[in-house]
Parts: C-alpha cells; sequence; structure tokens
C-alpha cells in the first residue's frame, strides 16, 4: 500500500493486513494464469508455452504506461516510489542461480507457494528448498555479505545506463514486446502443431497493443513535467501582490513575534544550510526555494494556517521563495521586507537613543519599541528564553519510501 | 477472458489517460514552464555579477542583449542606464512587453529594489521567456558601483548577503542540524524483513 501509507490515508500498523489481502488476491491471478503448474512455467524454457512471458510482459507494460501518465498528471508522485538498488554481483549471481532453481524445479517463489497451496508435492518440495536456501544464507552471511553488496551502482534506471529518454525507452520496450509476443507465440504455435482454423478462433490482442502504442507514441511529446496546474495561482494576482506590497510583513512584527516567544508566526529561512546553522531566527526552520515544493513540506503550508514568513539576508532568496511557494496555490505566505540585514539595522543601528523628542506619538511609540527589543537582543534576551518557548517545528522526513516487496 | 472485456478495458484505460492528458493541457496554459524548474533555475543562474556587467554588457553595449529598467517612467525618465529599455514593473505582464522580450535570447533585469527583479524574473520564466537575468542591487548600486566607477571590491554585489555578525547582536542557540545523508552503499537501514525479490 506504498502511495496510501505515507500520505496518511492508511494507518501503517494495517500493512500486513492489506498484505495478506493482496497476497490472496495476487495468488489467485497466478494461479487463473495457471501458474501453478510447472509444466506451464517451465514450457517457456522449451518453447511449447510462452505464456508466462506474455503475462508478465503484459503487466509490466500496462503498469510501465500507467506509472508514467500518473507521474506525469501528478496522481503519483515517484519520489515515494521505491526503486531497489543495484548492487550488480549480487543482481548477476542471483540471476543466475534463479535461473537454475527455476529450470529445475518448474516454480519461481511466488508460483510455488501457489501451486504449493493447491497440492502440488513438487512445489512443497520446492518450498522446502528455498527456506533451506534462506537460512543458509542468513547463517553464513558474513562469507557472502562482499559479493552481496558489491559493485553498488545506486537507484539506477535502464533508459539511464542505455542514455535514452524515459519516454523512447518505454515506447521501445513496449513494440519490443508486442514483437515478442507475436514471435513466441509463432514458435509455440508450430512446436504444438496448432491448425489455421484454431488460430483463427483465438481471441485477438490487435487493439490494446495498439492503444498502448498510441498511449506511450502520446507520451513522447509531452513535457518532461507539467507546465501547471489548476490550483496555481495566476501570474496578474501574483504581480498584483508584489507590486501593492500584500506579500511583505513589517519587521516590526517579526521583532514582536521572537521577543516575546510567541508562537503566530512560522519563520522560514531561505538562506543555505551553511548559513542557517551559524544563526537563525528563534524557531525558523530552513526552506530553500527549490525545496518549497517537496511533497514533505504540504501539509505544513496547506494544513498549519498560522502565517508563514520567508526571510534571508535581503529580500531575494525570500522572493524567490515566496513566488514558489504563492504561485503553488499555498496561502498565508510573507517576505520578511528587507530580510535580516533591514531588521538587524533597524534594530541596532537606527535604535541607538529612543527618539523622545518626535511629535508623532506613533513615531516615538515605534522607538521605544525597538530601543526596548535592541537592549532585550544585546543583553542575550533569546539566549535565556527557555528553550521550549518558541516550538521549532520538527522537518518532516524526507520521505517515507517504504520497499515494495514484490515478485511472483 | 472474453475479447471483450479485454477490449473494453483497454479502451477505458486509454481514453481515461487522454482524457487526463487533454484536460491538464487545458488547465495549463496560465505558464510556459513548470513552478520547480522556474525556482531551481532562478536559483542556479538567476544574477549576473557587476563584474561581468562591466566587462561583458557595458564596454559591448551592442552585443545583443536587452538592458529593462522595471521603475516607473517617471525616474526612467529622469536617468536610466544607456540602452535600457522600460518596462514598468506593474505593466510586466503585458502582452506587447512579452512580445517584444520574447525577440531577445539574452535579457538583463534592475529595478530600484532587487526583490522586483527577482519577481519579474520568475514571472517572465514562467511565461516561457528564458535568458533572463537580474542585476544585483538597485538603480542606485549600479550606478555607483558600476557606471560612474567600477569598484572590484563590489565586483560580486548582492543584497542577499549577510551585512551583520547575527551572533553577535543577538545570540540565541545553534540552529538546527541536519543529518547528512548516508553515502556509503549499505543495506542497513532496510527493512530486514523485506524480501526483494522477483521471480
Amino acid at each position: 500500500m506504498a502511495p496510501l501509507i505515507p500520505q496518511g490515508i492508511i494507518n501503517p500498523e494495517l500493512n500486513l493486513f492489506f498484505a495478506l489481502l493482496l497476497g490472496i488476491g495476487f495468488g489467485y491471478v497466478l494461479e487463473q494464469a495457471g501458474f501453478s503448474s510447472a509444466k506451464k512455467l517451465a514450457g517457456v524454457f522449451y518453447g511449447y508455452d510462452f505464456v508466462v512471458l506474455r503475462v508478465f510482459f503484459t503487466a509490466g507494460i500496462t503498469a510501465m504506461t500507467g506509472i508514467l501518465f500518473f507521474s506525469y498528471l501528478g496522481w503519483l508522485d515517484m519520489d515515494f516510489v521505491f526503486v531497489n538498488p543495484t548492487f550488480l554481483y549480487s543482481a548477476i549471481l542471483g540471476g543466475i542461480i534463479m535461473g537454475f532453481g527455476f529450470i529445475m524445479g518448474g516454480y519461481c517463489p511466488g508460483t510455488g507457494i501457489v501451486a504449493a497451496v493447491t497440492g502440488k508435492t513438487d512445489a512443497m518440495v520446492f518450498i522446502i528448498g528455498m527456506f533451506i536456501g534462506i537460512f543458509v544464507f542468513g547463517h553464513f552471511y558474513q562469507s557472502f555479505e562482499s559479493i552481496y553488496t558489491g559493485h553498488f551502482l545506486g537507484n539506477i534506471f535502464v533508459y539511464d545506463s542505455l542514455g535514452m529518454s524515459r519516454a523512447w525507452f518505454a515506447l521501445t520496450l513496449a513494440v519490443v514486446a508486442i514483437m515478442a509476443f507475436t514471435i513466441t507465440q509463432m514458435i509455440e504455435d508450430r512446436i504444438k502443431k496448432v491448425s489455421p482454423e484454431q488460430i483463427k478462433t483465438r481471441p485477438s490482442y490487435m487493439l490494446p497493443s495498439f492503444l498502448v502504442v498510441i498511449a506511450l507514441i502520446v507520451f513522447l511529446f509531452l513535457p518532461e513535467e507539467r507546465r501547471s496546474n489548476i490550483r496555481e495561482a495566476r501570474p496578474p494576482e501574483l504581480l498584483a501582490q508584489v507590486h501593492g506590497e500584500d506579500a511583505y510583513i513589517s519587521t516590526h512584527r517579526v521583532i514582536l513575534e521572537i521577543k516575546h516567544g510567541r508562537d503566530d508566526l512560522i519563520l522560514i529561512d531561505t538562506r543555505d544550510q551553511s548559513e542557517f546553522e551559524r544563526f537563525s531566527l528563534p524557531g525558523a526552520i530552513n526552506i530553500r526555494a527549490d525545496e518549497i515544493l517537496q511533497r514533505r513540506w504540504r501539509p505544513l503550508f496547506k494544513q498549519d494556517h498560522r502565517r508563514k514568513v520567508f526571510f534571508g539576508n535581503g529580500s531575494s532568496s525570500a522572493m524567490q521563495a515566496w513566488l514558489t511557494a504563492a504561485r503553488a496555490g499555498y496561502d498565508n505566505v510573507y517576505i520578511l521586507n528587507g530580510g535580516l540585514n533591514r531588521m538587524f539595522s533597524e534594530l541596532f543601528v537606527e535604535s541607538e537613543m529612543p527618539d523622545t523628542t518626535a511629535y508623532n506619538l506613533q513615531d516615538r511609540s515605534n522607538a521605544r519599541f525597538l530601543y526596548e527589543a535592541r537592549q532585550f537582543f544585546l543583553e542575550g534576551g533569546l539566549v535565556d528564553q527557555e528553550e521550549d518557548r518558541r516550538q521549532r517545528i520538527k522537518a518532516p522526513e524526507e520521505s517515507e519510501i517504504i520497499p515494495v516487496i514484490g515478485g511472483c | 477472458m472474453k475479447n471483450s472485456t479485454l477490449n473494453n478495458s483497454a479502451i477505458l484505460f486509454f481514453t481515461v489517460l487522454m482524457a487526463a492528458v487533454i484536460f491538464c493541457a487545458i488547465t495549463s496554459r496560465n505558464y510556459q514552464i513548470s513552478n520547480r524548474a522556474v525556482a531551481g533555475k532562478a536559483m542556479t543562474e538567476g544574477f549576473v555579477s557587476y563584474e561581468s556587467l562591466y566587462y561583458d554588457y557595458l564596454q559591448d553595449i551592442d552585443n545583443g542583449f536587452l538592458l529593462v529598467d522595471l521603475r516607473y517612467h517617471a525616474y526612467y525618465e529622469e536617468s536610466h542606464l544607456a540602452g535600457a529599455h522600460n518596462i514598468p514593473f506593474d505593466e510586466l505582464l503585458q502582452r506587447n512587453h512579452q512580445r517584444k522580450l520574447k525577440k531577445y535570447d539574452n535579457i538583463l533585469l534592475y529595478a530600484d529594489q532587487e526583490q522586483v527583479s527577482v519577481a519579474a524574473q520568475m514571472l517572465l520564466l514562467g511565461a516561457g521567456i528564458e535568458n533572463v537575468r537580474v542585476i544585483p542591487g538597485t538603480y542606485s548600486t549600479i550606478m555607483q558601483y558600476v557606471v560612474e566607477a567600477f569598484d572590484p571590491s563590489r565586483a560580486f554585489y548582492n543584497e542577499d548577503k549577510a551585512r551583520w555578525d547575527h551572533q553577535r547582536f543577538m545570540p540565541v542557540g545553534g540552529g538546527e542540524t541536519k543529518k547528512q545523508p548516508e553515502t556509503s552503499p549499505s543495506r542497513e537501514g532496510m527493512d530486514p524483513t523485506a524480501v526483494i525479490g522477483g521471480c
């Protein structure tokens, strides 16, 4: 239930329950496809039955087409999809062992269990052998570790290794699959000596194949990423907010907030991490402009209705963050006008002496406010504050990716 | 499975995907470039340094770039950089201006506030006008440090640089320390019960 658990739609405690349901469904499909028969499975190696190849290629091509379009449309976040890391040595060695096991036993692990459940004795023996293998591997793991973790290549994709674009690779794979279907069907017919009359009465797969190829050709012409979506704010609205100064919040408001340890504003530091670690305003979190759109920050912007204030040293990095957030449709976002540079200069240069002679009472009050704040900060007032007066928002984990336990 | 069931499922799958793609194309006409791409571009190649402005542009005024002054007409009339074209920030999205900007493949923006130039740059990038960069600072700093007399000590001037030793004036506890991601290959972080298999 990979996309639903990290989204908080399904309780992680129920993971195994859903795994059981999915497992039953998967087992049912395998059984219905005839995969509980070792003869059928091994047929692919002897050339008399290629149904395994066709079923898995069909599943792969359908899933690939769905994932490509779903991720483009924003229905599926590829950041949440676990990509199995490649350890080259163990992949090659594991592939060889698996291949031999498949030919000799007639099953792969998933189909072995399905067959054992249907009462096939050879499958039960196969599963016992599998568990002996697991035990041996676990017991002598230390000896195998260098092979198991050997030649780490990271989370690589085939199309990157081939230097192709994702869309071209998908189309090529689909065409290769359709060709493989046709050729294997011809081989199978020749070996089984199927009569032409029987071939004519067989269902035709022309239309689904044609539609998949058309869909993948359309995907070739789509941009890498969607340009925009319906939730995004329109450019004139953003321009009006910047121009009309609605996007800004005053330095006095932020000074008041941190001096009294209030928790009404969420302060977001848009500078680099190194600068943030050296100094930041109390309770601030560090999100750079290019990190705003990460899914992990979405609850902060969408669900927390406090005002979010972006600040940097000046206003430029805060403006980049603000425009990104405001365009994405996040409300209640502001820029600290002038950033830390203006705030410090108001606090520590312009407020050296409170102006008690000013005619305007508002000016006098402002001057006194800044003078008092200056004394408070210089005397280390923030250090003396209890640590939890302004709660720091905890940065969510980078991504909660749950490995997909797959196979047949 | 009946042949008609298979065909109908395939048609349904195909129709849903194509309908969604068409819907997206219709509803995403406000911008030409995605939000993520605009933010990335603005952060990585957003600014032109004063050094580059002085040596690469102002010394060679005819090298095919467009200087855009984003201030109000009145300020522009008073004084502006030589060769600058005036597009006040509030008129930035007007079609005639955008048409003109699209003809240039190297546009430099300045305003009376650095963040206004940044906002203009990001809005133009979103409208599909690429190769737009910001001259840091304001019109007055550009005049002072580049045009009147080039000041090498301000060659990389930027309003977004820290001007204060913050910790000295406002002592607070240290910032949040983030854990560095592990770079060495390891399977230790993976769930030991997860059998990642295939057939």
